[in-house]
């Protein structure tokens, strides 16, 4: 498969572009929001609402697993983050910081979660990544057509019961590059943590969900 | 290169994030090894399948949800928080201005108020002065005074008068200086002087009503009968005489049988009176005591029917 490298690469780096964002001229926008809010403006807090609710809830999503859950998490996030407003000193963009705010809530909703036992999770491979609690094991698939097969909301459920079984720390940089799509650079800002680290953490995630999804799925 | 350093190596390889000697070392590699190769294609297939994991939209509604909260949030703030601290150069001059109007206010209140305050202290002020001032005496008080003026006084006085006067005759106390807390022994007397003062006026009170009576039996009076045939015109006359002779307390009585008129009259007028009187009717002089009266005498004119 001589032609399935490149185009391989051009995806996943194509996958770091779904944040269409400018470096500097939404953050200089952002800030002049978050100085209005401050004033008082709360009119400048919901043009920001607007501008990131979707982005924080397919992240919260990905990371909990569970819509409506992670639509909490997003309430919490936003409400977080407009009390915390004077903190914000700018040194990173606003979007950045929001981020941060709702992996941080995202990871201790879905610990809450796994300490009711409420979700069902499965597991993603035989090293087992297992310190968030016990996960159920999904039967493998038979048949090597499973994937034509099945529904695509089907296939969906599987890929997130996969990423739902990753380690936190390994489901946060996944979900960070290859489904949001940020750089190694802004991975770093928003988890603090270096970008050696990241790009471990991420190619050990991807091996992780590439087994996963082969047991889930079948062959892919 | 081995299976196990490629599969290492293959998120770097599918990123370009190989060096240009590893990527040849890995390239070589996938040519000759179709596990590597599968895996590298399940690698990519991965990719693939996460990027087309659809984007969920946010429920209706959600961003009004996150606003009334945030709104909720800041409501308060401005409300009470803002409120109880505002800014120290606002806060500070409003406090002072408020405690100098409360102390001004103060002020107009209390001298308002002041002209009738001192109007309700006079009785309870005068009281315990008395009491003080009799208290280390209170044998000798009541010695100092002869009976006879202190019934004179209460004769002219009213009774509440009469009793400032007494006290107020009574000798001053100087051994308890001003200011100085009376002692528990103080107290008692204090309070015995209260009650002896308490049972004078007592005694005081029934002499009051009646000046007849008193006038009566004073000692030192004068008497005189007067016949007259018309006892009415007579007892005219007779205060018409001594209001004349400038007699005080002057007091008629119109009975059937007679006319008793009473009056104070100095001693010196008395002759006097007695001549004019003879102008009226017959005279007689039943308690002739002028001689041994002292300036002010009490004259008891008694005018029964005659020749």
């Amino acid at each position: 498969m001589p032609g399935f490298i490149p185009r391989g690469t051009n995806q996943l780096n194509s996958m770091s572009n779904r944040v269409e964002e400018s470096p500097q001229a939404p953050a200089d926008e952002d800030f002049q929001l978050v100085l209005s809010c401050r004033k008082g403006e709360i009119e400048a807090f919901e043009v920001l609402v607007e501008k990131y609710q979707k982005k924080m809830l397919n992240l919260a999503y990905r990371m909990i697993g569970d819509y409506a859950e992670a639509c909490e998490v997003v309430q919490d996030g936003f409400l977080s983050a407009y009390r915390s407003l004077k903190k914000f000193r700018g040194e990173a963009r606003f979007s950045t910081w929001l981020y941060r705010i709702v992996i941080n809530l995202s990871k201790n909703r879905r610990k809450q979660i796994q300490t009711r036992g409420a979700r069902e999770l499965y597991s993603i491979d035989a090293r087992g990544h297992r310190e968030e609690g016990p996960l159920r094991m999904d039967p493998p698939d038979p048949g090597p057509s499973t994937l034509e097969r099945m529904e695509k909301k089907e296939v969906d459920a599987r890929v997130q019961g996969c990423i739902n079984g990753l380690d936190s720390e390994y489901r946060e940089v996944l979900v960070l590059r290859d489904i949001q799509g940020f750089s190694y650079e802004e991975i770093r800002d928003i988890l603090k943590v270096p970008e050696g680290t990241v790009k471990s953490r991420l190619f050990r995630a991807r091996d992780a969900l590439k087994d996963c999804l082969k047991k889930v799925l079948g062959d892919l | 290169m081995e299976c196990r350093d490629v599969r290492k190596n293959l998120s770097a390889y599918l990123e370009g994030m190989v060096s240009p000697e590893d990527k040849e070392l890995i390239d070589q590699h996938l040519g000759s090894c179709r596990a590597c190769s599968k895996a590298l294609y399940e690698l990519n297939r991965t990719g693939e399948v996460i990027r087309n994991l659809p984007e969920v939209e946010p429920p209706p509604g959600m961003k009004q949800k996150i606003m009334a909260r945030v709104r909720e949030e800041a409501e308060p703030t401005k409300g009470f928080i803002q409120k109880l601290f505002y800014p120290l150069h606002i806060k500070v001059p409003l406090e002072a201005l408020a405690t100098v109007l409360i102390a001004v206010i103060a002020v107009y209140v209390f001298k308002a108020v002041e002209p009738q305050m001192k109007d309700l202290q006079v009785p309870s002020v005068r009281e315990p002065v008395i009491a003080r001032q009799e208290a280390p005496y209170p044998a000798k008080a009541p010695a100092a005074e002869p009976r006879a003026p202190r019934e004179k006084s209460v004769l002219q006085e009213t009774p509440g008068k009469a009793r400032v006067k007494d006290f107020a005759a009574a000798p001053p106390s100087p051994p308890a200086p001003a200011g100085v807390a009376p002692t528990g022994e103080d107290k008692r007397v204090l309070a015995e002087g209260a009650v002896r003062a308490k049972k004078e006026l007592k005694k005081a009170q029934p002499a009051a009503p009646s000046l007849r009576m008193a006038a009566k039996t004073k000692p030192g009076g004068m008497r005189m009968v007067v016949q007259a045939r018309d006892i009415r015109h007579a007892g005219q006359e007779a205060v018409s005489l001594l209001n004349q002779l400038g007699a005080s307390r002057i007091d008629r009585l119109s009975r059937e049988s007679n006319e008793v008129i009473t009056a104070e009259l100095k001693t010196e007028k008395i002759k006097e009176l007695v001549e004019k009187l003879r102008l009226l009717g017959e005279v007689q002089e039943k308690d002739a005591t002028v001689a041994s009266l002292e300036k002010d005498a009490t004259v008891r004119i008694e005018i029964i029917p005659g020749r």
